[in-house]
């Protein structure tokens, strides 16, 4: 059987493959236009051009050229670009744009995104490709030397819609379609780039004071750079893996092209101590396209035929409504399923991803981290299900928004020192137990880890522990069973998430999946306990940590539950003591 | 001076023989590796404007190349595995792992044996270091990961190989 060495010499491409291969690529490479031609037309328009400004110059009013040489201001940059991106959805064709977002969070090192949308100038037909990709995320793993690391794979997103209908994809899971009112499919059509617009639109209604414009020349392009700082909310992890929510003073960075007056860069930083959060949306293409090149960029073919519709629900034809004022919040920041909110003084609505939050990214938009916390005024459709009313933004006011710059900085506040609950939670409490057993349930679809960490009282045995499958804890002694247990709802669909085995045969060892959950456990060599070996899952020693009690449980990310119990067997009050004591010392994090 | 299509066609020249053994190891098809090494190359050609050079142009190029092995496996609900993962131990030679190089580590095992016992993004590590001589800050580019990310992976497989032998 071939090693690699021999694969590569065996497997070469022959003479016949190569013949097709150089076919297929080299025809199809297009000729370029002579580059003399080219470099000529270019030194003859450039000549040209300077020749009619050097005319027409010298032709105006004394006060009129020295408008011409006078240096911009921020509020002109921003002013033309945002013309320049509405004259771009103006043109006719297919406007293809791309384009990466970067975030990075306390929680994660970092998320990718990269975009590739586009939106027929014509009618309301838009597509939005999402690659995701997210950091090998460092995990608290203060015990063991050195850092572990999570894996993710890529994940594809896209959403598109012919005009009709809109039709959602994600790689590896479900695909599906929604019938749109006319309306409501209008608002989604450009949604991007009306969210881009808006952001223009609401830095227009600062004071030009506020903004500190420079040129400068960025790989090679000449640019304008803009930069202020604002009041902003960003999320940081404590460090027992709680969330705080702190508000913080951000610095913006905006960058612009300055020949084309086009977006090349927006980002946001917290300037906040060591807290990190920062958004930086990084322009690659505005481009006006054929349909043959679009087909060729995005593959349509590739997301139709894997479509499989359901739920067709015809959402209920409305007309826009003044919402008045309220505030854009997030709930459950820093879980995986942020849920946006405008929340007006008698009720909330919850946004369906366009202008402020982006509902794929689940993230806020650039836009909305601006706006995040903020009274905005704002219209649009709502559309009730059956657990909430959906808000679709048509339009924002930004009139009531002017303090951009605050000079004194904002102290950080505690506002939430719990995981927040996505749609199922219970942490185990001493109120949970039944008489028999201590009972809970933990978890929802968001995609965070779920970390269980605790002590274990003296005494308990490890037996029974042997050849458990998929990602589960359990320690039983003679007259209790604590255990917790991790399971899906539905079923997975990410290869990836679905836990290997986990041989718990050797406790003591500490046993580590990758890919999977994490089953980290600590023995001591005290009476009745198995002596740890003090290794690593690659067999390495390892030292003070092994001399430990305590458990640590945790969970790949993705939409999971856990199950924690601890069940009193034969000796209750032994048993519930000891039940109790693992429960109120058990915590939950992520 | 050369102008763009040169320039590419002597890029598709030196790699058009790395790009396809790439693929072919990964869809074990040699139908396959064609038709994904000429999306590659045709997809590059389409972009090379774009690209910002923030990598180099191999290791661009074997990202394109993943994302369309990607694309391979999506369209076609392969699994994304080339062999089954029967446990074939018994085909390294003893004697060669006394040369202590990686390399010679690696290639101690059969391809089929090596991939059954590896996750996909380390197999694909293992295949633009040895099989393309890619170093570690490329292959980090290649597989959007940070380059002491690469080499503790590496490291990983490299000592979880080693088990294997011992």
């Amino acid at each position: 059987m071939e090693n690699l060495n021999q694969f590569m010499n065996n497997n070469k491409l022959d003479k016949n493959e190569e013949t097709r291969l150089d076919k297929i690529v080299l025809q199809k490479i297009k000729p370029e236009k002579s580059p003399g031609l080219g470099i000529f037309y270019k030194f003859a328009l450039t000549l040209f051009v300077i020749f009619v400004v050097g005319i027409g110059v010298f032709f105006l009013p004394e006060e009129q050229q020295r408008k011409v040489v006078k240096p911009v201001s921020a509020m002109e940059v921003i002013q033309k670009t945002q013309q320049t991106l509405k004259e771009m959805l103006a043109k006719p064709g297919i406007l293809h744009y791309s384009y990466n977002i970067k975030t990075v969070t306390d929680f994660e090192e970092y998320d990718n995104f990269d975009v590739e949308g586009y939106v027929s100038n014509q009618d309301e037909k838009y597509l939005i490709r999402y690659d995701v990709s997210k950091s090998d995320t460092l995990l608290p793993t203060e015990m063991v030397p050195g850092k572990s690391y999570r894996d993710f794979s890529p994940q594809k997103f896209a959403t598109f819609s012919d005009g009709i209908n809109e039709y959602s994809y994600s790689y590896g899971s479900t695909s599906n379609w929604r019938n749109l009112s006319e309306e409501m499919i209008s608002i989604e059509h450009r949604s991007q780039l009306k969210s881009l617009v808006g952001f223009y639109d609401y830095l227009l209604q600062g004071e030009s004071s506020q903004y500190k414009l420079k040129e400068d020349k960025i790989n090679n392009r000449e640019v304008f750079v803009i930069t202020f700082t604002y009041p902003g909310i960003a999320l940081t992890r404590e460090a027992n893996g709680a969330t705080k929510r702190v508000e913080t003073i951000y610095e913006a960075v905006i960058t612009i092209d300055k020949e084309t007056y086009l977006p090349i860069s927006n980002e946001s930083s917290s300037t906040f101590s060591s807290l990190q959060d920062s958004q930086i949306e990084t322009y690659n293409e505005f481009e006006i396209i054929s349909i043959d090149e679009a087909n060729n960029i995005f593959e349509f073919s590739q997301y139709i035929d894997q479509l499989v519709p359901i739920n067709k629900n015809t959402s209920p034809s409305s007309s826009i409504i003044n919402l008045g004022n309220g505030k854009f919040e997030l709930r459950n920041p820093g879980e995986d399923i942020i849920t946006p909110i405008f929340s007006t003084e008698n009720k909330e609505y919850i946004l369906d991803g366009n202008f402020l939050f982006d509902k794929i990214t689940r993230k806020p938009t650039i836009i909305g981290k601006f706006l995040l916390g903020k009274e905005l005024e704002v219209s649009g459709f709502t559309q009730k299900t059956e657990v909430a009313e959906v808000l679709w933004i048509q339009d924002i006011n930004y009139f009531r928004l002017k303090s951009l710059n605050p000079t004194i900085p904002v102290q950080p506040t505690d506002t939430n020192v719990m995981p927040t609950p996505t749609h199922r939670l219970t942490i185990p409490t001493e109120n949970s137990y039944s008489g028999i057993v201590y009972d809970s349930e933990y978890g929802g679809s968001r995609r965070e880890a779920i970390i269980v960490e605790g002590t274990l009282p003296e005494g308990l045995q490890n037996e029974n522990n042997s050849n458990i499958e998929r990602a589960s804890i359990k320690i039983e002694s003679e007259d209790m069973v604590f255990s917790i247990n991790e399971w899906y709802e539905n079923g997975f669909s990410y290869s990836n998430w679905i836990p290997e085995e986990i041989d718990t045969e050797y406790l003591g060892n500490i046993l580590m999946h990758e890919y999977a959950a994490k089953f980290i456990y600590y023995f001591t060599d005290s009476r009745n306990y198995k002596k740890s070996d003090c290794k690593d899952f690659l067999g390495n020693p390892i030292q003070s940590p092994c001399v430990d009690t305590s458990y640590k449980f945790e969970t790949a990310e993705g939409p999971r539950f856990l199950t924690i119990s601890c069940e009193v067997k034969t000796t209750p009050e032994k048993a519930t003591k000891t039940c109790k004591e693992i429960i109120n010392n058990l915590s939950i994090a992520k | 001076m050369k102008n763009k299509k040169q320039i590419f066609e002597d890029f598709y020249k030196e790699n058009k023989q790395s790009i396809f053994l790439f693929t072919l190891a990964k869809t074990n098809s040699r139908e396959d590796a064609l038709d994904i090494t000429a999306e590659t190359f045709l997809s590059a050609w389409v972009n090379l404007d774009n690209f910002r050079g923030q990598s180099t142009y191999k290791t661009w190029l074997f990202a394109i190349c993943r994302h369309k092995i990607n694309d391979y496996y999506r369209k076609s609900y392969k699994d994304n595995s080339i062999f089954d993962h029967s446990f074939e131990i018994e085909n390294y030679n003893v004697e060669e792992i006394e040369d202590n190089s990686d390399s010679a580590l690696i290639n101690k095992f059969s391809l089929k044996d090596l991939f059954s016992k590896l996750k996909e993004i380390e197999k694909e590590l293992l295949l633009l270091k040895y099989m393309n001589n890619l170093n570690f800050a490329e292959c980090a580019s290649v597989l959007n990961m940070s380059e002491t990310n690469a080499r503790v992976m590496h490291h990983r497989v490299i000592n979880k190989l080693q088990t294997f032998i011992n």
